[in-house]
């Protein structure tokens, strides 16, 4: 059942100045319940921006956001939680605080968002680390803490903004497997922002394929492999094939835009 | 292995040994100087008097219990004017700092307060308050109040924007974006602001205790030079430096973050 | 940690992804900055007003606290008085006396401590120390020392600006990254050349605000010294008209001493800005 659509949108920064910006136009998009969708283009092409409107972060310039057909206007993190490229943890507070942090603002009191956090944290393989603070964390540990402090609101949905942008491989593919068993039992839509080809096919159901700004919708392709996968899925043919077009399509916009940014330049 | 570990340990001991050695070089100078000024120099005891003669009126001096009562007034001044200071810095610059041309229009003022020679309008003060315990109280807190409010405002407005974001994404509301975010955020700057205020108001309370006043360890210390009773004066300055730097101990493991 | 009242301000918040262009946030700046002004020449001039309106409405007296309309008469009559010309340039004088010889004390210790570990370790928590006693106390020793002139005034005025350099350049001198001086060390620089290129203006920001803090303290050391114990200067002046019930003397002479350092430290702050611009 279908429980995100983004109608027609486009979202335009400095409107009405000289210096006014398109970051993405005309964009149609439905995602389902349970649906892991990967979103990937070339830097720059308002896919950040797409994910910051369907959480209620950014208003739409144009169109709408529906989110099990009511309109969102604001975010509204019990429907769909954002998960930050930069972890965004707060230095100030413990690990078990930051992860019950969502459920505080939610309203809930100290015991309980610190009673969920616990479960989540444990959840996310972090339980010995409540007591810590996030600069005691490596990097994909903090990661982990942020996605237990989302989950902690059992959301209907994740918006993750390259979860892993700042990680190295290393800890990228062994979060990467880990995540994929918590998404898995977790059962939660997922909208994942990634630069990674193979983390784009590795998680998805459908990717979404973006154009350099302003950014529409190119392609969106359908993974038929049933999730959650093992590492052996990466050398199946149907991996491959998906790589190697999504390697030429984004090479073609990557193009495009340098093209388009130097023909600016001389007018 | 264990060679290396025992030979490094070896060289923090040695270390160790250096840095006393060089403290107690220091020590040695210093004494010396001062028995070389009480002797030879013809350095005159009203001026400089001899290390015994200090020593002996340090003891007197301490097992005073009148000297404690006087004490008693100092540390109660500092507490209570860095208590007045932190209540009115912390709020005013909270309530400021809600907004953006307010705190704008705020932050340079507060800066030239802190920047005023208020001890020129001492002599004033005691005009209009008179010279009891309240004048050193309100004196201190004038002087705390300008780094603490103008700190609490810079803290609360240079949260970075990416914990505010979060706040939003999880739809926290104003009071819970405030007590959770900005205040967690700006601590490091405010403790700053307070461990400033806390150190001027123990600078302004000896001083207004020193210019004019009829109790505290200044106006002993103020007392025993007007009499010349100079071992006194520097046993009772050396007992308010005591006094102070403990208060100021005390005071600062209350001013620092928890993950600092 | 300690020198954020001052400072530059500190690092810039990170930008929200595609955060509008500069352009526009510059103008709704440059529109606040302007609000922000007139507010401020507002409060100023509301409590100008409160405060003349209240001395002659009789309801604070104006024999003790006097009132603007009178400060500025005062100020007048200063301006062609010799003894308060006199006192505002000996104090002058001694704040720069104080300031020369406190801050090139506090830069010299503060380097020599930022450079080797061992004399730090060993002396930097004496420093620290004084740092933490309200260094008021050591006036009635400087005035045995030093006599009832100009003298403990310079003393104290040094004393108080040589603590704060000192621990602002070792903080200053905390903040060059490791890793600069690796590099530096990896293309094998001489010591003096490392020192120059790259301690130094790393450094810099903090020998800044040890400078700024030096000002401050350097102007207000003298002062209070002044008010204590001297037979000349401004503090000495403030003193005798108070004393005597000259409010109205007493306050324009403060006023002219509180502009002069608060123009001098801010100049200082907007010279440090344009120097130390890279850094942003």
């Amino acid at each position: 059942m279908t429980q995100l659509t983004v109608e027609n949108l486009t979202v335009t920064y400095g409107a009405n100045t000289t210096r006014e910006l398109v970051a993405c136009e005309n964009i149609d998009l439905t995602i389902k319940e349970g649906e892991f969708v990967t979103i990937i283009g070339p830097s720059g092409c308002g896919k950040s921006t797409l994910l910051h409107t369907m959480g209620g972060l950014i208003a739409p310039t144009k169109g709408r956001i529906r989110f099990d057909g009511a309109d969102v206007t604001k975010p509204n993190p019990r429907d769909a939680a954002f998960v930050f490229q930069d972890y965004s943890l707060f230095p100030w507070k413990s690990v078990e605080e930051n992860a019950g942090m969502g459920l505080r603002f939610a309203g809930a009191s100290k015991a309980e968002s610190i009673r969920e956090a616990k479960a989540q944290l444990e959840f996310v393989g972090l339980k010995d680390f409540g007591g810590r603070y996030p600069r005691e964390l490596s990097g994909g540990m903090q990661q982990r803490v942020a996605i237990a402090r989302a989950l902690a609101l059992q959301p209907k949905m994740l918006l993750m903004d390259e979860p892993f942008g700042a990680l190295d491989e290393q800890t990228r593919r062994n979060l990467g497997t880990e995540l994929s068993r918590i998404l898995g039992e977790a059962g939660q839509a997922v909208v994942m922002i990634t630069h990674s080809l193979d983390e784009a096919i590795f998680w998805a159901d459908r990717i979404v394929v973006m154009s350099a700004r302003p950014g529409r919708i190119a392609e969106e392709i359908t993974v038929s492999a049933p999730r959650p996968r093992e590492m052996e899925f990466m050398t199946t043919p149907e991996f491959q094939d998906i790589r190697v077009h999504l390697f030429e399509q984004l090479e073609i916009h990557q193009r495009e835009a340098a093209e388009r940014a130097s023909a600016a330049t001389v007018v | 292995m264990t060679d290396t570990i025992a030979r490094s340990g070896w060289r923090v001991h040695k270390r160790r040994a250096t840095i006393w050695a060089l403290r107690a070089g220091l020590a040695v100078v210093v004494i010396g100087a001062w028995l070389y000024a009480n002797t030879i120099g013809g350095v005159s005891p009203l001026i400089l008097p001899s290390i015994p003669a200090v020593i002996e009126a340090f003891v007197g001096v301490v097992v005073d219990p009148e000297i404690w009562m006087q004490a008693g007034v100092t540390v109660f001044e500092m507490l209570a004017g860095f208590a007045l200071a932190a209540v009115t810095g912390l709020s005013a610059g909270f309530l400021l700092s809600r907004s953006s041309v307010f705190a704008r229009a705020a932050e340079p003022l507060l800066a030239w307060g802190y920047m005023f020679p208020l001890a020129l309008l001492y002599p004033l003060f005691l005009l209009w308050v008179g010279v009891g315990v309240e004048s050193k109280i309100l004196y201190a807190a004038l002087g705390a109040f300008f780094p603490i409010a103008f700190n609490t405002i810079r803290g609360l407005r240079s949260v970075d924007k990416k914990y505010l974001e979060v706040g939003r994404a999880y739809a926290a509301s104003r009071l819970q974006i405030d007590l959770n975010i900005k205040l967690g955020a700006a601590r490091p700057l405010i403790l700053a602001g307070l461990r400033i205020g806390s150190s001027i108001v123990t600078i302004y309370v000896v001083l207004a205790e020193l210019l004019g006043s009829n109790q505290g360890l200044g106006h002993e210390i103020e007392r025993a030079s007007s009499r010349l009773q100079i071992p006194d004066s520097y046993a009772t300055v050396t007992l308010l430096i005591l006094v102070t730097v403990v208060l100021q101990r005390i005071m600062e493991r209350f001013l620092r973050a928890k993950h600092e | 940690m300690s020198t954020v009242i001052g400072g530059a301000a500190s690092g810039r918040p990170t930008g929200a992804p595609g955060a509008p262009p500069p352009k526009a946030e510059r103008a709704a700046n440059h529109l606040e900055i302007r609000k922000a002004l007139w507010l401020r020449i507002a409060f100023l001039v509301f409590v100008l007003l409160l405060w003349e309106l209240l001395a002659n409405t009789g309801a604070v007296d104006a024999r003790f606290a006097s009132k603007p309309s009178a400060i500025v008469q005062a100020l007048g009559g200063l301006a062609v008085n010799p003894e308060a010309l006199g006192a505002v340039g000996e104090t002058l004088l001694a704040f720069a006396t104080a300031f020369i010889i406190g801050t090139s004390a506090g830069i010299l210790l503060g380097v020599a401590f930022g450079l080797n570990r061992l004399l730090r370790d060993a002396f930097y928590p004496i420093i620290m120390l004084l740092m933490v006693v309200p260094k008021s106390v050591f006036l009635p020793l400087l005035v045995l020392f030093f006599g009832l002139g100009t003298a403990a005034g310079v003393a104290f005025g040094a004393l108080l600006a040589f603590v704060h350099v000192t621990v602002n350049v070792v903080a200053g001198l905390d903040l060059v990254d490791q890793k600069y001086r690796d590099v530096g060390r990896a293309y094998d620089a001489k010591p003096a050349r490392l020192f120059l290129d790259v301690i130094l203006p790393g450094a810099a920001p903090g020998i800044f605000a040890g400078l700024w803090h030096g000002i401050r303290n350097g102007f207000i050391g003298v002062v209070i010294a002044q008010l204590f114990v001297s037979t000349a200067g401004v503090g000495y002046l403030v003193r005798i008209y108070s004393n005597n019930f000259q409010i109205d003397n007493a306050m324009a002479l403060t006023l002219v001493m509180a502009a002069l350092v608060i123009v001098t430290g801010s100049l200082w702050s907007r010279l440090e800005r344009r120097l130390t611009r890279w850094r942003d």
